[in-house]
């Protein structure tokens, strides 16, 4: 199974890992609990920063796709396929979509909501 | 048969092999692929004109003959020189030093392939870069077998060694314990370049890749065997005062180095069967 990808498409580098990943997963040519390279490995072949891959790796990890087992290496998740399916930005979006149309419906104003917002989000931080 | 004239013949080996054959096997292989590959149609492979790789070749031919030239010298010189019957006139170093001369052409070209390949990646003006979604494993490439048995020689070397110096740790020991693990790692640094590092040709196959890694590693693990072989023999023939011996040992050990590396490579990758297609124009 080979991955492509494209240095000077628009879409980031890291996306177009991640998004080739679940694709073979969705497609079966990995397989749950196949080994996949180390991050070192395909950095190098893909001759990407390693952090570009890093960062691929967290957010499949993240989505449940892999799963990193230390000095074992990495290894798609048992239950990949599923997973792949959810897309959490779509859900994020749907989400804040259907909360801020009931603020809405509650007579709150677009400045009231960004400051609640930013406030929820900072004491998330602290 | 007298060990003065075992080791003539020896060394006529060692000329022959290091600054004859494997050489003209060598310059037939980049003949080939000038005639069968020519830039015209195989544009990548050349990153510099092809005045260049055959200015190259030219030195090569020419060192190639200058040491040649010397070992027949060499042999003369000794043999004029010696009485065969008295093994001290011979100089123990002769087919070390002569045999390291004889490695400075293989090394030349190692080099100039090496700035070749950095050519190759600079002119790569493809966007497109593909990896395989698989681990690169070392069992996958060597027998681990193989590499227990070079684990294991290495081990036995050293007990060898301090057996022989009846279990004290001289300063000879250090240096030969210190300079055959010090080779040691330089071969796993090799191997792990193979296995995780960066392509060094650009528009090299897969296939190729994973042929030309499986041929480095095993070569590395021979040759760190054959060094702690070569290390015990060095201590036998010392410790017993085996004078003729030891120069037959030193030349008998560049020809081995030589059979495992430069021989391997021209038994095992036919300049027919590697895939020049990726160096076409048109390629991607």
């Amino acid at each position: 199974m080979e991955i492509i990808i494209d240095i000077e498409d628009p879409m980031p580098l890291f996306t177009q890992l991640v998004e080739q990943i679940k694709q073979a997963v969705i497609n079966e040519q990995i397989k749950p609990n196949d080994a996949l390279p180390s991050i070192r490995q395909l950095a190098n072949d893909l001759e990407i920063n390693s952090k570009t891959v890093s960062k691929a790796y967290r957010l499949l990890e993240r989505d449940n796709v892999i799963q990193a087992k230390g000095y074992r290496g990495t290894f798609v998740h048992p239950e990949a396929k599923s997973n792949c399916d959810f897309d959490l930005n779509n859900w994020l979006a749907t989400q804040l979509e259907a909360t801020i149309s009931t603020l809405k419906q509650a007579g709150a104003t677009d400045s009231e909501i960004r400051i609640a917002f930013t406030n929820a989000m900072n004491q998330y931080k602290s | 048969m007298p060990t003065s004239v075992l080791f003539y013949l020896i060394f006529i080996s060692q000329i022959w092999l290091l600054s004859y054959f494997y050489p003209r096997k060598i310059l037939d292989r980049i003949r080939f692929v000038i005639k069968n590959h020519p830039p015209q149609e195989y544009p990548k492979l050349y990153p510099e004109s092809l005045d260049k790789v055959q200015r190259v070749q030219q030195i090569y031919k020419f060192l190639n003959y200058i040491i040649l030239a010397i070992g027949i010298w060499l042999l003369v010189d000794l043999g004029m020189l010696s009485n065969a019957n008295n093994h001290d006139n011979f100089n123990e170093g002769i087919p070390l030093m002569y045999g390291m001369v004889q490695f400075i052409p293989m090394m030349m070209l190692e080099v100039l392939g090496y700035k070749q390949f950095k050519l190759m990646k600079q002119k790569d003006t493809r966007t497109n870069r593909k990896a395989e979604l698989q681990p690169r494993r070392l069992f996958a490439y060597v027998s681990p077998y193989l590499i227990f048995s070079a684990v294991v020689m290495y081990i036995f070397l050293i007990a060898f060694e301090l057996y022989m110096t009846q279990y004290t740790v001289t300063f000879d020991f250090m240096i030969k314990i210190g300079s055959v693990s010090l080779a040691n790692l330089l071969f796993i640094g090799i191997t792990l370049f193979n296995l995780y590092g960066k392509k060094l040709d650009p528009y090299q196959a897969t296939n190729e890749r994973v042929k030309q890694t499986k041929f480095a590693i095993r070569s590395m693990v021979f040759i760190s065997m054959f060094v702690s072989l070569f290390m015990m023999a060095q201590t036998l023939v010392n410790t017993y005062e085996l004078g003729t011996v030891e120069i037959i040992i030193n030349s008998l050990y560049f020809q081995v180095l030589a059979i495992f590396s430069i021989g391997r490579i021209i038994k095992n990758f036919k300049i027919e069967d590697i895939d020049f297609d990726v160096y076409k124009a048109e390629s991607s």
